[in-house]
């Protein structure tokens, strides 16, 4: 008998509507592999649901808020049910932004410089006015995101000083607190990361967004973004994306999984931007992408996935 | 292994048109919406649980039994005449005399909006549409391309006076037709006033306009006296679009048009081509309904409920929100239109809004060009009243944050 497997998705994120789209494609994918599957929308009846049906597994495809960052992990630990990708703790650092560059910086893992403001401090102590003092810090453009968010949502892009009190307010509806970062030109990448004590990853991933910037449209319109696989990236500059990306996996304890989100610059160096701990599984996802282009099919790749959680 | 990924292998194929259509963070925001958790001003549906289900029950069951042949067949592409005849009936209820014949059934009213945009609009085309507006029928014109001017709405309906204005100007060309929603508009919740009409209709003859005047709302009003219809004033240069989704349901997709006998005639060619006719079934059940008390009953009862929502609305709004605010106080329908300080951005505020669970439509949504960003659409008739109360509260609470917010980075002045 195959296990029995519930599917998480949806929740009240953000970032729903592509949750519910990895999650369905999840389930379909853990069907065809004879699974039994339990597709759950993640509500206020999710633990008695979990209590009743004892699924011997859990497959995370939440995005975002309480999916991303260590809720539903927490919670999973306690019911004492197994569930796919990182623990509670890897989830948080790696959801929340400052957090995770901190870690990076700490470790020898390049980072773009940033500074973090909160709407408290803009509000109680006058915040704003080292605005001015940031931009000529960090250089322009600069970008602009929420501490905690994913799929670029509230993600902007300053070219002028007097636009960004303006893109702090996009970032700020998102998060209490946002980051001021600086942009660093060059190829973007993703590297899936697969595993977790010989962590091993997948085909670099380049993205080749029209608008120049893979923001949230650029990410959910087939057609508004172009990526080339394996990464036109030389050889040496490819293994050092590579290790970095591990690095980064290793360092925030990931099990089983992440997908490090890179910017090689100019002279070469891999920067990294995040790590998501719950990436995409659409049909325009990167993870499944990269995995394709391994040889795995979406099926292959999600049963690699519950065999890793299931051991 | 070919290096480049395209992940629609069709994308070459795809028409200018269909290149239009994009995601948007605001639409994937709303997603969130449907849930039971989440307080929804963000939609505009009509509260079907307030119905009893016992008439729609015995209505349809009596049209399975009576006509199930022909309820189970095509139809006329002008839609059943038994069913043309009674909406004659429907809009006597507001004054509208009618023949049979200048009735064309579409499957709601948005295949009205979509096959008149498609028989009058060639690119380039001139159109009107009042400022908000409808954002389905901004989305049933714009793949045809028009240029479309916006004229603001006020507490008495579209400023027609800045109509005149811009009809005078020498070098611009003559509009196709001028849009209009004159009763509880979607999304301003306004009514057009007697005047306005007496003057619309004027200077559609001065100018050889047409105008569309789209008309779902017109039997949900509170209170008031209703204003003569648009068409009622001269046939001849109004194009008129009714639906019973709002007074019946929007599950039957039951709507029409009512025009001179070409534009008719015109337009069931063209809908001929788009679905050869509009469901028999649910037209016989729509025709049976209306046939029947329970009609009129069950539409009273629904007016009821809306009419204590919107005043759970009006009075939460009054409190909790803050003074700077303004909002429209409509005698009908089912949308209030708020109005924030100018400088704000509702937009921005959405997510923290659906992070506390509670949702609206931010004001951009509702026009041609993209500014009103500082107003919002909240609907009353859905939300049962301790919810309203709640999320007007809730609401009230997020803009004031955001206020402090702009305060703090200056941004609180234009």
């Amino acid at each position: 008998m195959k296990p029995k497997i519930a599917v998480l998705m949806g929740g009240r994120s953000l970032e729903r509507s592509v949750s519910l789209k990895s999650g369905k494609r999840v389930a379909r994918a853990l069907e065809n592999r004879g699974y039994d599957v339990i597709s759950l929308d993640v509500n206020e009846t999710l633990v008695p649901r979990l209590l009743s049906d004892r699924p011997d597994l859990v497959y995370i495809a939440l995005h975002g808020k309480y999916g991303e960052d260590g809720t539903i992990q927490e919670l999973l630990d306690i019911i004492d049910i197994p569930y796919t990708g990182p623990g509670p703790l890897s989830s948080m650092i790696g959801f929340n932004k400052v957090l995770s560059k901190e870690l990076f910086r700490a470790h020898g893992i390049p980072t773009p410089g940033y500074y973090t403001l909160s709407s408290s401090t803009l509000k109680e102590m006058s915040a704003s006015e080292l605005l001015g003092d940031a931009w000529e810090k960090l250089g322009s453009p600069l970008v602009v995101k929420p501490a905690a968010q994913g799929s670029a949502l509230g993600i902007r892009i300053v070219e002028n000083l007097e636009d960004l009190p303006g893109a702090l307010i996009t970032a700020l509806g998102y998060d209490d607190r946002v980051l001021l970062e600086e942009y660093v030109e060059g190829c973007e990448v993703a590297v899936s990361v697969i595993g977790t004590e010989e962590p091993e990853t997948l085909p670099v991933v380049e993205i080749v967004p029209d608008s120049g910037f893979f923001d949230f449209e650029s990410r959910y319109t087939p057609g508004k973004t172009d990526y080339f696989i394996p990464a036109r990236l030389d050889e040496k500059v490819t293994a050092e994306v590579e290790r970095v990306a591990r690095a980064a996996h290793k360092l925030l304890r990931c099990k089983d999984l992440s997908r490090v989100d890179i910017i090689v610059s100019k002279d070469n160096v891999p920067h990294v931007l995040e790590l998501n701990i719950s990436p995409g599984m659409t049909e325009t996802s990167l993870l499944p992408l990269a995995a394709e282009a391994a040889g795995m099919s979406f099926e292959d790749l999600i049963e690699r996935l519950v065999e890793l959680a299931l051991t | 292994m070919s290096p480049e990924i395209i992940f629609d292998p069709y994308t070459k194929l795809y028409s200018e048109v269909s290149k239009l259509i994009r995601s948007s963070e605001i639409r994937d925001l709303l997603s969130v919406t449907g849930r039971s958790d989440i307080i929804s001003f963000g939609g505009g549906l009509p509260y079907i649980g307030g119905l009893p289900p016992e008439d729609f029950s015995r209505v349809l069951s009596d049209v399975l039994r009576e006509s199930f042949t022909e309820a189970f067949q095509y139809g006329e592409t002008e839609g059943l005449e038994t069913l043309r005849s009674r909406l004659v009936e429907v809009m006597a209820e507001e004054g509208l005399s009618a023949e049979p014949e200048h009735i064309l059934i579409t499957t709601g009213s948005q295949q009205a909006l979509d096959l008149i945009g498609r028989i009058f609009i060639d690119p380039g085309d001139t159109i009107v549409m009042e400022g908000p507006t409808y954002v389905g029928a901004l989305s049933a014109f714009r793949p045809n391309g028009p240029r479309i001017i916006t004229i603001p709405l006020d507490d008495m309906g579209m400023r027609v006076d800045l109509l005149e204005e811009e009809l005078k100007r020498a070098d611009a060309p003559a509009p196709k037709f001028v849009y209009v929603v004159p009763n509880f508009q979607n999304p301003a919740g306004v009514t057009m006033h007697k005047s306005r009409r007496d003057k619309l209709i004027e200077l559609s003859d001065k100018h050889d306009l047409l105008i569309i005047e789209d008309n779902p709302y017109g039997l949900l009003r509170f209170e008031g006296k209703p204003e003569e219809t648009l068409a009622g004033r001269d046939p001849h240069r109004v194009v008129y679009l009714g639906t019973l989704s709002k007074t019946v349901s929007p599950g039957i997709r039951v709507g029409w048009i009512m025009a001179p006998s070409p534009v008719v005639e015109k337009l069931a060619t063209l809908k001929q081509s788009a679905d050869l006719c509009s469901s028999n079934l649910n037209q016989m059940f729509a025709e049976a309904y209306l046939g029947q008390d329970i009609w009129k009953k069950n539409l009273e009862s629904q007016k009821a409920i809306y009419r204590s929502r919107r005043d759970a609305m009006l009075k939460s709004l009054e409190k909790y929100f803050p003074k700077e605010a303004r909002w429209t106080h409509p005698q009908g329908g089912l949308f209030i239109w708020a109005t924030l300080p100018e400088y704000l951005d509702t937009a921005k505020l959405l997510p923290q809004a659906i992070e506390q669970k509670v949702s609206f439509v931010p004001g951009t949504a509702f026009y041609p060009d993209y500014t009103g960003a500082n107003h919002m659409r909240l609907n009353f008739s859905f939300p049962p009243e301790e919810q309203i109360v709640q999320g007007i509260k809730i609401l009230g609470k997020v803009i004031r944050k955001e206020i402090e917010l702009y305060h703090s980075l200056g941004l609180d002045h234009y």
